[in-house]
């Protein structure tokens, strides 16, 4: 098993219990999609289809970023997990 | 001679001679520089030696929308006002959206260009073709907002739309803004120069439509980008709910919301104190510029600490610079201080970036109590920051005017080690993100012709992971020189020239921003521009201002970080583990100016002036023995 440490911010927060940060035991092998559903096995849902759509790719401006790196420039949701990594999971986010 | 979009027309105005003169806007300046900051930059470059006082008669002030500005298409209120700076010495534009900008094209300029210094206050009064050069000796020492109330009652007229200086432009702040209604040219000491030509003000009202060429292609265009901007997934309702604050979450979770002058980005959780939830607690309404569907600003009223009353709009960058970098985790003071710097018409960066040098050097035993006038400047202490912000604008005695020329000039006057702890490039102070944690986006600020400024080449694929045109790790440093250039170029061309919000770049079409441009803009001026002709003129524009800075003396040497950010790693939060080593910079530097066709020394080839259609700038090179 690994353990991966989930954080996310705004919109996204609210739908995972208002916590900003959590850590989930996850087989190995474990995928960016198998966590984030996961997430959605967890908090129902509203979570799911906020994250996914229809075909189960991410909706737009969803962005995932494992240690720091956005996912489209590793595997994207096919990304491998790895014990102790961290996963920052965005709402729609721009300006600045 | 125009068909539509440009209303064909330059005025010049001298402030030493009080004179007057309209002149035709060149077709070939409109088709190879768009408008705006293109305008700007071309205008500079032909007028103004890069060896100028900027401070003194003979540097320029050149106020420029763009041909879609005051047209019916989405979110184009905005204007470029370029100038020598006296921040950093380079080129010095700055961009302001809200309702002056359009007035300008409906008085039937393109081009407003100030020259000269008046030996007395003036401000000048622009109504169609009648322009008059008034009396300011009675609004000199009156704020920005009692400006605006006194210049609209002379006039009897409430429409007015007026730009002016505070008293911090007045004093020659160079970090003196020029503040039009609640919104300002924020950066680069422009507000200054406007203090040195003894102008107060610039009131307009114009009473003219901006032409279309092709109506029915122009309709089209707008259509698209409004359909665009619905299917956004951050425009409606988050951006327009929230505004620019929700990105102090975003940043402070991937660890580079920089905090205390930079010493800890990444230590403390800003987001929890200063964040969107915080802050969306003092909402009040949000505010449109001319023309926008979205109405982003949102204005807040300070609830407690003392600060009630205080009412004001800050943004992102506000939350860090009078927030997180001082140490400050009050919403409130951050909105009275925002406020403050507003009324007497300072930069909220360069002034929040300033007071936490002064704070670091305080803790360090650098300054004390008797250089601060008594002030205790640790982290954290808003209410010194809101003394300093008066003593900033009125240039005080003693702390005051220590901090009110900026970092750079404050470094010197410390001496010693303090240089390492001052955070500007080019002597423009760095906006709210660590640059270590997000390299492309760091890049543009060593490379930006303005100093550290994170508008000229925002990189969305680093901040919000955005893969266009491609997905980037944001701690790489490889094909970062690339991106930069690329960044650069397009939002030069895409937003700082026809004049267009730049987050509708990021939020609305990144993929198709060059033909979204070239098609609002061909069919608003019957210059028939391609998507390829669009990203030349980025291409164009950067290479222009960099020969310009180059003749202002600038070299490979001033592309760089600050010593901290080079020397010391990020230690905690998501960005852990990342500096900018040497090694790093040079790589990412060799790899821009490769990807620019400048040389090596930073100096563009005389195959790329070429190219451009550059000339003036090959002779200014030649000239010094550089091509």
């Amino acid at each position: 098993m690994i353990m991966v440490e989930i954080t996310t911010i705004m919109g996204l927060r609210t739908l995972m219990g208002g916590e900003k940060d959590q850590s989930l035991t996850l087989p190995d092998g474990t995928t960016v999609a198998d966590a984030l559903d996961q997430l959605g096995k967890i908090y129902g849902l509203a979570l799911h289809d906020r994250i996914f759509n229809d075909a189960h790719q991410l909706n737009p401006g969803i962005a995932v970023f494992v240690n720091g790196c956005v996912i489209y420039a590793l595997a994207g949701l096919e990304t491998e997990l790895q014990d102790g990594d961290a996963v920052l999971l965005f709402p729609p986010v721009g300006g600045g | 001679m125009f068909q539509g979009g440009y209303m064909g027309k330059v005025l010049r105005v001298n402030l030493t001679t009080k004179t007057v003169a309209v002149e035709d806007l060149p077709e070939k300046i409109a088709r190879d520089y768009i408008g705006g900051a293109g305008f700007g930059v071309k205008y500079l470059f032909d007028e103004v030696p890069g060896d100028v006082d900027p401070l003194g008669p003979d540097n320029k002030l050149i106020f420029a929308p763009g041909p879609l500005s005051g047209t019916p298409a989405p979110c184009a209120s905005r204007m470029a006002v370029t100038t020598k700076s006296p921040l950093t010495g380079a080129v010095g534009m700055s961009l302001s959206g809200g309702y002056f900008p359009v007035e300008l094209k409906f008085a039937g300029y393109d081009v407003l260009i100030i020259e000269g210094q008046s030996e007395t206050p003036v401000y000048l009064h622009i109504k169609d073709d009648k322009v008059a050069i008034k009396n300011a000796a009675k609004l000199w020492g009156m704020d920005t907002q009692i400006t605006q109330t006194i210049i609209k009652q002379d006039l009897n007229d409430q429409n007015t739309r007026i730009a002016c200086i505070g008293q911090a432009g007045e004093n020659q702040s160079k970090m003196a803004a020029i503040i039009n209604e609640r919104r300002a040219f924020g950066r680069k000491g422009v507000g200054a120069v406007m203090g040195s030509k003894n102008l107060k003000a610039i009131a307009i009202r114009g009473s003219n439509k901006v032409p279309l060429a092709n109506p029915e292609a122009f309709e089209t265009a707008r259509k698209f980008m409004l359909g665009a901007m619905k299917q956004s997934p951050v425009l409606y309702p988050e951006f327009s709910k929230l505004g620019t604050p929700m990105v102090v979450d975003a940043t402070s979770a991937m660890g580079i919301f920089p905090s205390e002058n930079y010493r800890n980005t990444g230590e403390k959780d800003y987001s929890t104190s200063i964040g969107v939830e915080a802050s969306i607690s003092r909402n009040k309404g949000n505010e449109h510029c001319y023309g926008c569907p979205v109405g982003c600003t949102q204005l807040k009223l300070a609830k407690g600490q003392g600060y009630e009353g205080g009412m004001s709009d800050p943004e992102y960058e506000t939350y860090y610079s009078l927030g997180s970098v001082v140490g400050v985790e009050s919403v409130d003071s951050i909105i009275y201080n925002d406020m403050l710097c507003d009324k007497y018409g300072l930069d909220t960066m360069s002034v929040g970036v300033t007071i936490a040098f002064a704070m670091e050097l305080f803790e360090r035993g650098m300054l004390t109590a008797a250089d601060t006038n008594g002030l205790d400047l640790r982290f954290g202490n808003h209410q010194a920051v809101t003394q300093l912000i008066e003593e900033i604008a009125f240039r005080r005695e003693g702390i005051g005017a220590l901090l009110c020329d900026g970092s750079r000039i404050m470094a010197d006057k410390v001496g010693g080690d303090a240089e390492y702890f001052a955070m500007h490039i080019k002597g423009l102070e760095l906006p709210a993100y660590d640059p270590r944690g997000a390299k492309a986006h760091g890049l543009n600020f060593a490379t930006s012709y303005t100093g550290a400024d994170h508008n000229r080449g925002y990189a969305f694929q680093e901040v919000f992971g955005i893969p266009v045109p491609n997905a980037y790790d944001r701690f790489a440093v490889a094909g970062k020189g690339w991106l930069t250039k690329w960044n650069q170029d397009i939002r030069c061309a895409t937003t700082d020239c026809p004049t267009m919000c730049g987050f509708l770049m990021d939020m609305a079409v990144p993929a198709i921003a060059e033909q979204n441009t070239a098609d609002l803009v061909s069919s608003a001026s019957g210059i028939a521009l391609t998507k390829e002709d669009v990203g030349k003129v980025g291409e164009r524009v950067n290479n222009l201002a960099r020969v310009f800075n180059i003749s202002a003396g600038f070299t490979r040497a001033d592309d760089t970080f600050p010593k901290r950010i080079m020397d010391e790693t990020i230690k905690e939060g998501g960005s852990r583990g990342q500096r900018i080593s040497q090694e790093d910079l040079d790589l990412m530097l060799n790899e821009y100016y490769e990807a620019r066709n400048w040389r090596q020394d930073g100096v563009p080839t005389q195959e790329k002036l070429t190219e451009l259609d550059l000339p003036e700038a090959a002779v200014l090179l030649a000239a010094r023995g550089l091509l």
